[in-house]
């Protein structure tokens, strides 16, 4: 068990897929039904249910409004999403004022419906990254990708080269080597791929070395 | 033959040398996913110096400036879908060096494709990962890194 920014656990713990497989059920519907007020099929929506599918998030938003989730903790267009990465919470604050809702919010919203209005919690209680159903995580937080990224970088700090590539020497050699490995890719390329029959095999890849720009987290 | 003192008081007990982090270079295009397996491996205690790189390319500029400086990481993990180079990309020219190869390269993919587990497999990946959907499970996959990196 973990904590992070000093909430308990395991409040959350049940998956998107499967509370949404519970509220079908509940109100009675087949997964054909709810395919039918969407674009998925349903295998789609079973896939959904069972935390396998594959979809971007307009699709997974889509998909989340044609289980028809009531919000009554969560009001829709009346609520504000805070994602606080630094105690690595999310937060979804009722207002009294109209609020946009983006495709995330809207798939997190649901999600938080159908969590809290079984567990009697506040709608405003914080809930850590740690308790939430990861793909709903990774949905908010890519609606966030800019503040993400910066605090990464802050939290790794500055890239130092000096520490993990010393001496400008090694640059130089990574080009080298890059341009090595890079020829020898075109080759085998040349070689084998005209003897390939698989759509699967990556098509050879033409790649031009830049300037190196990592981060580097040292705990 | 053994001797031992019965004057002398046990020998101080010595501390087990503290193991090193191991180094692991991660290349995923989705910041949200690289924040959340840093997290993890904090929650796991797990003793990690990540290296992030935005995409396939970026990776082997840094894995072939590693490897000529003599700092090879322990563990790569891939993503497959990204832009510029994709991880299968990245990983067929990986399998093309000789001293690239030897790099243990775990998968770590939404990709359920077997197709992609496949080729991935046959190009000499490691592991093959599902991302998961739970953080426990997140914590477990990284304590698997410092596993795959010590062997």
């Amino acid at each position: 068990m973990s904590t992070l920014g000093g909430f308990s656990t395991a409040l959350l713990t049940p998956s998107l897929g499967s509370l949404l497989h519970e509220y079908r059920a509940k109100a009675g519907e087949s997964a054909k039904t709810v395919s039918r007020r969407c674009s998925l099929g349903v295998v789609e929506i079973a896939q959904v249910e069972l935390g396998r599918a594959e979809l971007d998030i307009d699709e997974l938003a889509d998909a989340v409004s044609a289980y028809g989730v009531r919000r009554s903790l969560f009001p829709v267009g009346r609520c504000r999403v805070v994602v606080d990465l630094v105690a690595g919470t999310v937060a979804a604050h009722v207002t009294a004022v109209d609020m946009a809702e983006t495709a995330a919010d809207r798939i997190l919203l649901a999600y938080f419906e159908l969590t809290f209005s079984t567990r009697s919690m506040a709608p405003a209680t914080a809930v850590p990254f740690t308790d939430l159903d990861l793909d709903v995580l990774r949905v908010i937080l890519a609606s966030r990708r800019r503040e993400v990224s910066e605090h990464l970088a802050r939290i790794a700090g500055p890239f130092d080269e000096s520490s993990v590539l010393p001496e400008i020497v090694t640059r130089r050699a990574a080009r080298s080597a890059f341009l090595v490995l890079a020829a020898t890719a075109a080759t085998f390329a040349a070689v084998a791929l005209p003897f390939t029959t698989s759509s699967n095999q990556p098509a050879p890849v033409q790649i031009e070395p830049t300037i190196i720009d990592a981060v580097v987290i040292t705990r | 033959m053994r001797m031992t003192s019965s004057v002398q008081g046990p020998a101080p007990l010595r501390s087990l040398p503290t193991p090193q982090p191991i180094d692991v270079i991660v290349a995923d295009d989705e910041p949200a996913d690289n924040l959340l397996l840093a997290l993890a491996a904090q929650d796991a205690d797990a003793e990690i110096n990540f290296t992030f790189a935005e995409d396939g390319e970026e990776l082997l500029q840094i894995l072939t400036a590693r490897v000529a400086s003599g700092n090879a990481p322990d563990v790569v993990v891939l993503d497959i879908r990204m832009p510029r180079c994709t991880g299968l990309e990245a990983m067929e020219l990986i399998s093309l060096s000789e001293s690239l190869r030897r790099i243990p390269v775990v998968m770590f993919t939404t990709s359920r494709r077997s197709a992609d587990l496949e080729l991935g497999l046959s190009l000499g990946v490691t592991r093959f990962e599902i991302k998961p959907s739970s953080y426990p499970e997140l914590v477990a996959f990284a304590n698997d890194l410092v596993s795959v990196a010590r062997g």
